[in-house]
Parts: structure tokens; sequence; C-alpha cells
């Protein structure tokens, strides 16, 4: 009889010992950034991501949302869409995991069909075609064609002050890639349809360490603006050779989301003076003063001068998922938390704030754009330096036939 | 009468062949094996000759529209940047057709990133400097499909520069 009672006890002091340690496990919840930290994105993409990691580790340190801490899984693509789309299959069946920020155009256009059937989310940096097939993938900013309009307003009022008369014309000069076509994709139409004339763009591998040849060719087609892609220090090369051939006396250049930081304009000051860049992002002293590059010094990452101040985007990618987090937790819990109910959950984000280190959230059941607004930098005297307010982007997506 | 018979014939029909289709799905009809094979098999580590060279994987087996992964897998001692010791390398994919054909070409930042293993200048162009290509050798290479889970390995083997006369 005593040996019965003993058992019992036993058992039942077990199976309270596993409830308590059950209930009281890490609630956790996985983000993986298919990232580039060592190839022709890195510049942009390390500080970035430590953004994005600093911001998680500060929000953990602070109990996380709700209890529920975010666990960031770093993977080094080296911007190689077969490692891209390896890596996204190992790391699919990780506990927990909600969303992949694809950093990378073409990684992004090739995870996306893995990451729908698995009902995650995707974020990629501004392609279109997402906004145009509203699905599971979800830009950062405004897309790339929106914010190749937008600088094509600022064409037209940059035309009419200087009293010009007659068309302008605009040249395009980007990587041969995905990415560097995205902007074409109904921006080029949206710049027919505002009366901007277009050259032939021009397109050049990644890597190219001279420009000279596609550069010549625009200048011979007679353009007054040069619209450079690429992810720095790609664009501060091309302009660093346009202002060899003499071109940026003549020409005015603008560059999208990747142009210049103030590091590159450190090392171009004189070839860089003038050039204007739209941004979804805080840049320049905008994104050193704001209160949260704090964080940048507090984890170590070194002088506050020396922030790359793309350092902001990242922790705008986990304020969006600490947002969305928030609401998901609070409708269905910890236990039923699933790619699934943050793909519901991000659509539910319209007008979210990100403390202004990007136009507020844009997300909802017809958007996948991460905010609409951008804000226009110039170069002068070496610093990047705003030269306007936020400004609503128009949209270019629709003039595309997807 | 007569149609009481039909309806017992055709109900007697029914009896019989029923049991016959419901073992039917206990036997389903066997998936074709998932296969890879790649063209060539063997490929010279030259640069920049191998940019030039197609190397293309195909397969047959597949489910259909699903994507197809393949891996090298890297022998022990063999290290590579943004890989972590014991995980194999992705060098292509590609997505099966409707048949569960699929086709997949190593890009030239796998060539590059992987089987050269270069660094970049500080101004993140490739630096021809650190060209740093993989052993030579019979490399296991290990297709998957994303949806069916279905694995199928082939292998390439990498041959060192042949000297130029």
């Amino acid at each position: 009889m005593m040996r019965r009672i003993l058992c019992g006890v036993i058992i039942l002091t077990f199976l309270f010992v596993i409830g308590v340690m059950s209930s009281y496990a890490q609630k956790e919840v996985a983000y993986l950034s298919l990232a580039d930290y060592t190839d022709g994105i890195a510049g942009l993409n390390v500080p970035a991501d430590m953004g994005c990691e600093d911001y998680i580790k500060d929000l953990n340190s602070r109990g996380g949302v709700d209890g529920v801490k975010i666990k960031f899984i770093g993977v080094d693509t080296r911007y190689d869409v077969a490692r891209g789309v390896s890596a996204y299959k190992r790391y699919r069946t990780e506990p927990k995991l909600l969303l992949i920020n694809a950093i990378g155009t073409p990684i992004g256009k090739a995870v996306a069909p893995l990451s729908t059937k698995d009902k995650l989310i995707t974020l990629v940096p501004g392609d279109g075609e997402f906004q145009a097939n509203l699905g599971r993938i979800f830009a950062w900013g405004p897309t790339y064609q929106d914010a190749f309009a937008a600088t094509v307003d600022w064409l037209l009022a940059d035309w009419k002050k200087k009293g010009k008369t007659g068309i302008p014309k605009l040249g395009f000069i980007s990587w041969d890639s995905a990415y560097g076509r995205e902007p074409l994709r109904g921006g080029k139409e949206y710049a027919e349809k505002m009366g901007v004339a277009m050259a032939p763009p021009e397109f050049f591998p990644q890597g190219s360490l001279d420009h000279t040849v596609y550069l010549s060719r625009l200048a011979k087609a007679e353009v007054n603006y040069i619209f450079v892609g690429g992810v720095d220090p790609t664009p501060t090369n091309v302009i660093r050779d346009a202002h060899k051939l003499g071109l940026t006396k003549t020409i005015q250049f603008f560059c999208d989301y990747w142009g210049p930081t103030s590091l590159g304009t450190r090392l171009h000051p004189e070839a860089l003076e003038g050039v204007v860049m739209g941004s979804y992002y805080l840049r320049g002293d905008d994104a050193r003063k704001h209160p949260l590059a704090n964080l940048w010094t507090k984890y170590g990452r070194g002088k506050l001068e020396d922030m790359n101040e793309v350092y902001t985007i990242g922790m705008a990618w986990a304020m969006t998922l600490e947002a969305a987090l928030k609401i998901a937790l609070k409708e269905v819990g910890y236990k039923k938390l699933d790619g699934e109910v943050i793909y519901q959950t991000y659509q539910k984000l319209t007008g979210v704030q990100r403390a202004g280190l990007q136009g507020p959230c844009a997300y909802s059941p017809t958007s996948r754009r991460g905010s609409l607004e951008i804000k226009f930098y110039q170069v002068r005297a070496g610093k990047v330096v705003s030269v306007s307010d936020w400004i609503k982007s128009p949209d270019a997506v629709s003039l595309h036939k997807f | 009468m007569n149609s009481f018979r039909k309806i017992m014939i055709v109900l007697s029909l029914l009896m019989f062949l029923l049991p016959l289709v419901a073992c039917s799905t206990l036997f389903p009809t066997p998936k074709p094996k998932a296969t890879v094979a790649v063209t060539p098999a063997q490929v010279e580590l030259a640069f920049p000759g191998i940019l030039r060279i197609p190397i293309v994987f195909t397969g047959t087996g597949w489910k259909p529209k699903e994507m197809v992964v393949v891996d090298m897998v890297l022998p022990p001692g063999v290290q590579m940047q943004g890989v972590k010791p014991g995980e194999d390398v992705g060098i292509a994919y590609g997505e099966a057709d409707d048949t569960g054909n699929f086709k997949g070409e190593v890009p030239a930042s796998a060539k590059l990133n992987t089987f050269f293993r270069v660094g970049y200048t500080l101004i993140l162009s490739i630096d021809p400097k650190t060209l740093n290509p993989i052993p030579p050798g019979v490399y296991t290479i290990k297709a998957s499909g994303a949806d069916s889970g279905a694995l199928a390995t082939t292998t390439l083997e990498f041959v060192a520069p042949i000297p130029k006369k």
C-alpha cells in the first residue's frame, strides 16, 4: 500500500514539475535575415542588420513583447541567390519562425514562392511586383518605382526652378540585375506620362571597376539628369567616374535609397557634391541625431559620427515586427502565433509610427508598401543634408503590367 | 422482374468492384524516383574560364512545380565564408515543370563565392588576389525538393587547372 502511495506522489510531483517548467519555458519567435555580410551589398547590409539586432537585443533586455523574445538569425548569403534559397530551406523549420527578411531583390524574388507556400511573410527591399500582385511579401518602404517617380517630380520642379524650357532628358544607369531594372517597371511609364524623355538605360555588371563607357553613352544622348542605381559604394564610384569625365558640371545626378552615405561622401566629397538622393529613411545628421541612434554606442558599435545611417533601417524592421507582435499576442496569444497570424497582423499596421525613422507604416489589406513618403537629401560640402520634408511618392506600380 | 434482375446485377458488380477500388488505394502507383545529373560532370578550376562554362543540373521525378535546391557537401576541413562547419552550401536551384523535370544553372556568383572563395576589395568589387579555389576532388551534390522532401545525389568533380603548353 505504502509503495503505491509513494509511486503516486512521485508521478504527481513529476507531472507538476513538467507543468511548471513548460509554463516558465522561454517564449520566443524567430526572425531570419537572409543577409549579405561579405559581398556586394555588405557595406549597407552589415550596419542595417546591426541596427535590427541591437534593437532586438534592447527589446529582449526589457522583457521582449509581452514576455515573448525575438531570436535574430543572420545568415551570410553573400548576395548569392542559390545560397539564399538553400539557407531559407535550412531554417524554414526553425521553431516559431515568423518572418524572413530577404536582403536583396533577386533573393527576395527567389524565396517568395517558398515562403508563401510555408505561409510565412517575407520582407523585400522595394519590389513593385509584390504590390501589384498582393501576397505575403512586404516592401520595406515605398517601392523602387514609386521613389523613381518622386524623383521625376523633383526633377521637373528643378527644371522649372532653373527657368529651362523644352523637355528634360533623363538617363538611367544601374546594375544589370532584377534590382537594377525594377525602378523602370512603372517608373519609365511615369516619366513618359509626366513628359520627361528617357535615354536608353545603361546596365553594367555588379563589381565593375570602371563606368566611363556607360556614362559616355548617356552623355552622348545629351541627358540633363542621370539616375544612378546600385548599392553604395557603387553609386559613389559611378559618380566618381562621371566627375572624372566632367559630367557632374552639367548633369544633375540622383541616387536611390542606396546612394552614398555620409561615410561614402568622406571619400569623394568633390565628386559627390550636389548629388540628390531620395530616401525613405533618415540620412546624415537626421539619423545620427535621432534618440534611438544611442543604441549604436550602447552596443559598442563605435563612435556616433561613424554610424552608417542605414543602421536606422534595421531598427525600423524590428520596430515593425514589435508592433505586429503586440497586436498578434493580444489577439491570439503565444501558442496560436504563427506565420498566418503575422501575415494577417502585418496588414493591420496601417499608420504605425516607428519613431519617425521613416514615414508611417502603410501596410494594409491592399498595400505592401512599408511607408509612402520619401525625403530628399543632397550632398553639400561633404555632408548629406536634408533638402525637403517627407513627400508622398506617386504610385508608379499601377502604371506597369506585371 | 426484368428491372429487378438488372438492379441486382448492377449491385453485384458494384459490390465486386468497390473492394477492388478500395484495395487499389492501399497499393498506389509507385512515385518516380527523383534524380539529378550535372553537365559537365568534371570542371576545371580555372579562372576566369569557369565563368564561361555553364554548369547545369537537370533532374526528373520531382513534384511538379516544386523548388529543387542543389547543395554541395563540403568535405571536413574545407572552410568557406558564410558557411558554418558541417553545413552544405547552395550552388543552384530550379523549379520543376509540370512533368517533374527541373533544370538549374550555377550562377556566376556561386562560382566566385563557392568554387573560388573570392574576397572583395574595400570598394566591394572582386579582389582577384583573393581567389582561393576549393581543393580539387569529387564533391557530393545533394538535390532536394522543397515540397516533397525528396532527395537525390550525384557528384561533381573539380580538377586542377591544366597547364597550357
